[in-house]
């Protein structure tokens, strides 16, 4: 219901199951490439509202690691002098803790964060990223990030993005209690895989693990649902899977 | 001499909110000849936070005669399990209730609350002060009108209705009277009551039959008073129509713009938005309006039919994007659960309402509350919710049990990501 046009920052994702395949490389697409991109997808100004669809006005930096990034404060000021009143960064979270960067990225207009979480525990996160120490580090860094924004009183919507493949699968329902265990606001599961039709059953029991944990779990349209699911299986404009087309140099 | 009768008066609120009713009620009562040096009243003004066994605490420290509660959904449990402490501390104590949530079924409350010794019905001061006359004296309660109280073998007995009060300026404008206090520099503002609108779910202006106002000068005294002396900052109208005629709205406007030339500023009033076009608009940010709040609670036609409520999405937006010329932020409402709505109108509710980027999405489910059509009907109706207060919807025809839970969520979450955004630029 809120479009967020996913803005590539450059080739690679900031986590994904390494058991599924050896992690890409990043490679990080210039300021000006990225501008190019926003341009494209800017609103209008003073574009008319078509009631009844959604609204636009919102822009997610996705790709590789955007904290790597040498550039990442020109790229979200960007976000900002283009007019986008949300913004998003797709991270693994494990650099927010350090630096100051949790309150760096509130002050300078990040209010979404889609944090990938592989695992319910740092070591199954660790493990299956192929990162040692992430898992601990990506918790610490959504901490601050909600402690930043709780101090300051400003709202910010903080979702966990779990690619679901064989190796996270039966874990779905953990991962999701421990995601709101975190704080986080919403989880969002992505098919990373095509997955055995038991599959659904797993989704579906980690929807209602969110339910009880008041924490609402969507679902990407590749994830099978029983109908019974099937308001967990709309989008409602959190993260948007890779192949949904992102602008940029992916 | 007689000692004089001791009330206590308690209400809570949500917290950040105060009780006009009990500034109302102990004003009208304190100004009534029969009662004036025979009795003393305290205030117990709370939050829904407070502990029950905190509250009673406080209760019983004032031993009072009569310990008077205004109730509603969110505050009746507490004030129950609150009754029945107190009674147990204090045996002769006689406990009195109003307020929308127990008024409609005062029977039914004095039968399931033995502790209760009579409920208001409808408007309460009248009643009140007649109740505290009789407590005074030693009569039974079951005398005043508009009084469900018990006869001698504890059943209740329910006296005739009580007529409306014709002139609303009879009631002391509690502020003015001295016994309610602005908290915070906010005051509330009242200038009639009832409701234009005859919505099946709500409770507003239920049994008042025509709208009654306040006069002119009674309100420009209290505003006057509220914007200068009392350093006020702030008000809030609990009007149900801020806009009910173009001629009332003109005349708030000109009477509350040079308050908000200095700073004072309404916020969230209810309004008709799609009676809203720029010169109203224009006429809000004049009177100091920064924020309003609106339905449509639901687009789905078989809801609006079943609820009666009207709803043009033209003009709707309209409304909106006159609001938003004028800096005014909207606050749009909507409800899961009202009969005829499925899941699908529910959320193309959330997403036109997303559609006008209006500044706020509020969503809630929907309360049975007594009095109220979808109370008195909700079988036909198909709606099955919680008996018990705050009477919040189990499962309706059109939506399970676990599709409302899962529609709350959802649209929580929803709001969420639209509330998430970088202000003011």
């Amino acid at each position: 219901m809120i479009d967020f046009h996913p803005v590539s920052i450059g080739d690679g994702a900031a986590c994904g199951c390494v058991r599924c395949g050896p992690a890409p490389e990043a490679a990080y697409a210039s300021v000006a490439e990225v501008e190019a991109c926003l341009t494209a997808v800017r609103p209008a100004p003073g574009a008319p509202s078509d009631p009844g669809r959604s609204i636009a006005g919102g822009v997610a930096l996705v790709g590789p690691e955007p904290f790597a990034h040498p550039e990442l404060p020109a790229l979200v000021a960007m976000c900002r002098r283009a007019g986008f009143a949300r913004i998003a960064l797709e991270t693994d979270g494990s650099a927010l803790a350090a630096h100051g960067n949790a309150v760096g990225v509130l002050h300078a207009g990040v209010r979404h964060l889609w944090v990938r979480v592989l695992g319910a525990d740092d070591a199954t996160h660790d493990a299956l990223g192929g990162r040692p120490g992430r898992g601990a580090a990506s918790r610490l860094g959504v901490a601050a990030y909600l402690e930043a924004a709780a101090t300051t009183g400003v709202t910010v919507a903080v979702t966990a993005v779990v690619p679901v493949c064989e190796h996270t699968l039966g874990e779905l329902p953990a991962i999701v209690a421990a995601c709101a265990q975190r704080g986080f606001h919403a989880v969002r599961l992505e098919a990373a895989r095509s997955l055995p039709s038991r599959a659904a059953t797993v989704v579906a029991a980690a929807c209602d693990t969110g339910m009880v944990n008041r924490v609402w779990v969507s679902t990407d349209g590749a994830l099978l649902l029983p109908e019974t699911h099937r308001l967990h299986g709309e989008p409602d404009g959190g993260p948007i899977t890779p192949a949904s087309g992102a602008g940029g140099v992916r | 001499m007689t000692a004089p009768l001791k009330v206590a008066l308690l209400a809570l609120n949500s917290p950040g909110y105060q009780s006009l009713a009990l500034g109302y009620l102990r004003a009208y009562a304190q100004a009534d000849d029969r009662l004036k040096g025979r009795v003393g009243f305290q205030t117990l003004d709370l939050t829904t936070d407070d502990d029950p066994w905190w509250v009673a605490y406080r209760i019983i420290a004032l031993e009072p005669d009569v310990l008077a509660a205004s109730v509603f959904c969110w505050s009746a449990r507490a004030v129950y399990d609150i009754c029945r402490i107190v009674k147990q501390a204090l045996p002769d104590v006689r406990i009195v209730l109003g307020g929308p949530e127990v008024g409609p079924i005062a029977a039914e409350v004095l039968r399931a609350h033995p502790v209760v010794d009579a409920v208001v019905r409808g408007e309460g001061e009248a009643a009140f002060a007649d109740v505290v006359d009789l407590a005074r004296r030693g009569k039974p309660f079951s005398r005043a009108d508009g009084v469900t109280a018990r006869d001698a073998t504890g059943a209740p007995v329910a006296a005739p209705d009580r007529t409306l009060i014709a002139d609303l300026d009879a009631i002391p404008s509690p502020y003015l009277a001295g016994v309610l206090e602005p908290r915070e520099g906010s005051a509330y503002v009242e200038t009639f009551r009832g409701c234009p609108h005859d919505c099946a779910y709500c409770f507003e202006g239920k049994g008042y039959g025509r709208i009654r106002s306040f006069s002119r000068e009674r309100v420009e005294a209290e505003i006057a008073f509220l914007a200068g002396e009392s350093g006020v900052r702030q008000f809030s109208f609990i009007d149900s129509v801020f806009n009910l005629t173009p001629d009332r709205l003109r005349w708030l406007s000109d009477m509350l713009a040079p308050h908000a030339a200095r700073g004072l500023v309404l916020h969230t009033v209810e309004v008709d938005i799609e009676r809203v076009d720029d010169e109203a608009a224009s006429l809000l940010r004049r009177a100091g309006v920064v924020s309003v709040e609106t339905g449509p609670q639901s687009i789905g036609a078989a809801a609006l039919a079943a609820c009666r409520r009207a709803f043009d999405a033209d003009r709707f937006a309209a409304g909106v994007t006159a609001l938003k010329r004028q800096g005014i932020r909207v606050e749009t409402d909507l409800i899961a659960g009202l009969p005829g709505d499925t899941a699908e109108d529910f959320l193309k509710g959330v997403a036109f309402c997303l559609s006008l980027d209006p500044g706020k999405i509020q969503t809630s489910t929907l309360h049975v509350l007594p009095g109220t059509d979808l109370y008195l009907h909700a079988a036909e109706l198909g709606l099955r919710f919680d008996p018990e207060p705050p009477h919040e919807i189990v499962a309706t025809r059109d939506i399970g049990f676990a599709d409302l839970r899962r529609l709350e969520a959802r649209s929580v979450h929803i709001a969420r990501l639209y509330a998430a955004r970088i202000e003011g630029d």
